[in-house]
């Protein structure tokens, strides 16, 4: 193994840790404000990757699809919101689950239907296609770069608009007492309404982001959706910071314990063996991660104390 | 008579304020017992140290015999203290039978039993009938706690109390918030339990302590200033002036 | 009359007929549907001894149907090729035996949902969905990468275990066999919900302050329940595994735990037999409009989204309050 390999798949782990954020944020605020489990989340990224792969296909052009593929997941997100999921907010975990869970079926099989079963791809654009040197000797893919540097400023935006603005101070608020709110005279409905769409252009984004690395396709977003919620648990659900720490914490642990634990066994057993074990324990880890964290830490890294 | 609770020589001191001076005080078979003093007396530490919430700087508090000064909360609530809240705390989708039942289980410990039907049960049917009467909430035993008046959830967890066979109950101002004729029945409530069980009463409003309470023990910034019958209480110059303010 | 208890006899009654006369218009089929009921409907009872009756809302129930199935299907696999499966402190082969594959389902479930249990009681609300989620997927993605036994693919056990020298390849008598343990099961979790512990569990749903101020203990009431309720839903995997003689990663999946949920739901939540009415609409719904459009979840999903929203209490208790506004 050479350095230069850690060094990318140490990236690759944060380009990972990155996308997991921009759907961990907007989940953690959902259930932080309004206390919503949004299994659907899942969907509006999927939503966003097709979005952007049609838009692709009609105007061959990267950045319009990206374009869309936020637009579109916010819109969708604003009319699900609107016509079935307040209706949610002052019912218990398992009405939030099971509505959320049958939004999953509907939108997969109404995408299906559209989109049919084969995948879509989209091109990175010229600009983003390539390498680019970032140490000395290491080349790594500038359109990953790129993920990062989204993902970057994404969180400074959040952070920004959380920590400075007057809707971060509703937002705050409305986590502590959903009471106060309204006595302050803000709109809930309307913020309610603002913080699901917002949550739902962050998802479509990261879709058609990493759509672009992967493939568009029905399903695409269940797997992440769950990486997601690993995520805020082990953030401690309603927390921003939490989300971000355990969405890079979560990028680097997957990718770099799938790459490193076989490797580590084949020091002592045949390479086979190594790489079927490994892997296996590889793709389990973070949910050891989780369980481990959820004992020492029952509301997760930054969570509210159970009362 | 003979004495089940046995307070000797209490003292507990916050800083510079002392909040039980040197009290004695003992609950004998068969009575109901009010403690009564102004606010800030010290009823509320005194009976956190019976509870064992919080600790006795020095004194001894003796169950039926046995030192339980230094037992845990849980030790002492197994050992026979029953406890009914200010707060009520009755499980609201369960019926009324269902809450003393549920309390009756966790007294015989038959919560492992998954086997047998509750309608056969060889404890429970008589047994809770014969609260459900005392509390006077038999006639309504199948209706959800959810649809009891105040009141009525204020017996039913009288009844719980008593399912778990104390060897006291300890209540905390139990009329608070009761109609008249609710406070009337309470108190039929109380004459026929303390039979059963000695009562430890908390109570702020003073015409029900003096027709039911059979000894009155006043506290006054944290000492005992005076025991005994209504009477005596009554006439005692030093509670009239500590308590009422007047001569 | 409608009450629960007939409308719970009645379609008992129903699935058991329909199976005898499907045997004898020779629509095996049918059978094999009904069969899939019966152990969807297994599965679900054992979610619901926890989900209905003590509020805890496992979304990783998938994690015991698929060990059952696994467990199952290895021992399964290891006797049809007389393959070795362990070698110490004794030479064993797997087992073609009904009887001894339940046993093994029966302990190994129970084990994986004293662990999950001890581990996942800790918390509680959306911390308990997620952590149950969470072993669920870590048995998932050990399955996909899990070389020996397929992988992703999964693999085929060619023929059903035997039981008694009944000739189990032929439906209606697997359908048997699966109508008994349903009627085991049944029975059982009626007897557990109606008992003292059943009655502690109930209230821990409610009120854990209470129950602790009563003196019990609401952590090892739920433990027990959660234990329980992971073995029945392993039976469920192990027939399942039986029935379709195949094993896949697909048992584990986090769809699966959502459909005993909904199953749950759909039948109405907190009845006994709840469970087995949502899991004979599930399936009759998938074939109906299966046969008319591939895209039938849809549709689903938007059943689920009503009856969620507007009518609480699923087909049970909709069936009940419609007869008392008449």
């Amino acid at each position: 193994m050479t350095a230069e390999l850690l060094i990318e798949q140490f990236l690759n782990g944060l380009q990972f840790g990155f996308m997991l954020f921009l759907m961990s944020a907007g989940l953690t605020l959902i259930f932080g404000v309004m206390g919503l489990i949004n299994l659907a989340h899942g969907s509006l990224y999927m939503i966003g990757a097709f979005s952007a792969a049609a838009t692709f296909a009609f105007f061959n052009s990267f950045w319009l699809s990206l374009l869309a593929s936020f637009s579109c997941a916010a819109i969708v997100g604003i009319v699900v919101e609107k016509t079935i999921i307040r209706k949610l907010y002052n019912r218990d975990h398992l009405d939030q689950v099971l509505v959320t869970f049958a939004l999953i079926l509907f939108f997969s099989e109404l995408v299906r239907w559209i989109f049919g079963a084969f995948p879509l791809y989209l091109d990175v654009p010229e600009l983003l296609n390539g390498s680019i040197e970032v140490f000395s000797g290491i080349y790594y893919s500038k359109y990953r770069l790129f993920i990062i540097f989204v993902g970057l400023i994404i969180a400074v935006f959040l952070f920004f608009l959380i920590g400075k603005t007057n809707l971060g101070i509703q937002i705050r608020a409305g986590q502590h007492d959903r009471e106060m709110i309204s006595a302050l005279g803000v709109d809930i409905s309307k913020l309610y309404t603002l913080l699901f769409g917002i949550g739902a252009a962050l998802a479509g984004l990261a879709g058609a982001l990493i759509g672009t690395i992967q493939s568009v396709e029905v399903g695409m977003g269940e797997p992440i959706l769950i990486l997601a919620f690993v995520i805020i648990v082990i953030g401690g659900i309603g927390s921003i910071k939490g989300a971000f720490i355990a969405s890079l914490l979560v990028g680097l642990v997957d990718t770099l314990g799938r790459f490193l634990i076989p490797w580590v066994l084949q020091t002592v057993t045949n390479p086979s063996d190594a790489m079927s074990v490994g892997s296996a324990i590889g793709s389990m880890l973070i949910y050891i991660l989780m369980a481990i964290i959820l004992i020492l830490k029952p509301t997760g890294l930054y969570g509210k104390q159970l009362s | 008579m003979n004495k089940i609770l046995k307070i000797v020589n209490l003292k507990k001191n916050f800083g510079a304020i002392t909040a039980s001076n040197d009290i004695n005080f003992c609950l004998e078979t068969g009575e109901i017992h009010a403690l009564i003093g102004p606010n800030g007396a010290g009823k509320s530490t005194l009976i956190k140290q019976i509870m064992g919430e919080i600790k006795q700087d020095s004194g001894e508090i003796i169950l039926n015999g046995i030192n339980i000064s230094n037992f845990k909360t849980e030790d002492r609530i197994h050992l026979g203290f029953a406890r009914s809240f200010q707060i009520t705390d009755v499980i609201l989708d369960f019926t009324i039978f269902q809450n003393v039942l549920l309390a009756k289980i966790g007294k015989e410990k038959t919560f492992y039993n998954f086997y047998s039907s509750l309608d056969s049960i060889e404890f429970s049917f008589e047994e809770i009938k014969s609260i459900l009467i005392k509390i006077d909430l038999w006639d309504k035993k199948e209706t959800a706690a959810s649809l009891l008046s105040h009141g009525e959830r204020r017996q039913l967890e009288i009844g719980i109390a008593l399912a778990l066979d104390p060897k006291l109950i300890l209540l905390d101002e139990p009329m608070a918030g009761l109609s008249l004729d609710k406070i009337e029945k309470m108190k039929v409530i109380f004459n026929q339990i303390k039979n059963d069980v000695p009562i430890l009463l908390i109570e702020h409003n003073m015409d029900v302590v003096f027709s039911i309470a059979d000894r009155i023990s006043v506290l006054v910034n944290g000492k005992i200033i005076a025991s005994g019958s209504s009477s005596e209480i009554k006439s005692n110059l030093d509670v009239r002036k500590a308590y009422l303010g007047t001569a | 009359m409608i009450s629960e208890k007939n409308i719970s006899y009645i379609s008992l009654i129903s699935i058991f007929f329909i199976a005898i006369f499907s045997e004898y218009f020779n629509e095996p089929y049918l059978i094999t549907l009904l069969s899939r009921i019966i152990i969807f409907s297994i599965a679900a009872i054992g979610l619901n001894l926890v989900l209905g009756f003590g509020n805890l809302i496992s979304f990783g129930h998938a994690a015991f149907f698929g060990l059952g199935g696994y467990v199952s299907g290895i021992l399964a696999i290891h006797a049809f090729n007389s393959e070795l499966l362990i070698s110490w402190p004794f030479l064993f082969n797997g087992s073609n035996n009904s009887l001894i594959i339940w046993l093994f389902t029966i302990f190994f479930c129970s084990l994986l949902a004293l662990l999950v249990g001890v581990f996942s009681l800790r918390t509680s609300g959306v911390y308990f969905i997620m952590i149950t989620l969470a072993f669920a997927q870590m048995l998932y993605y050990f399955a996909i990468s899990w070389p020996s036994y397929g992988g992703e693919d999964g693999f085929s056990i060619y023929v059903r275990s035997t039981f008694f020298g009944i000739n189990t390849m032929k439906g209606i008598n697997f359908f048997f066999i699966c109508f008994f343990w349903l009627l085991i099961i049944l029975f059982i979790t009626s007897k557990i919900v109606n008992s003292p512990f059943g009655l502690a569990l109930r209230a821990t749903r409610f009120n854990l302050t209470r129950v602790r101020s009563v003196g019990i203990n609401p952590f090892r009431i739920q433990l027990l329940a959660f234990v329980l309720s992971g073995a029945i839903t392993g039976i469920a995997g192990s027939l399942y595994v039986d029935l379709n003689r195949f094993v896949s990663p697909s048992l584990l999946s986090w769809q699966m735990s959502g459909e005993f949920i909904v199953f749950i739901l759909i039948g109405g939540l907190g009845r006994i037999y709840g469970p087995l009415i949502g899991a004979a609409f599930f399936v009759a719904f998938e074939q109906f409009f299966g046969s008319y459009t591939e895209h039938w979840q849809i549709f689903l999903g938007i059943i689920i989204i009503s009856t969620v929203l507007f009518a609480k209490g699923g087909i049970i208790g909709f069936m009940l309050k419609y007869q008392k506004n008449e």
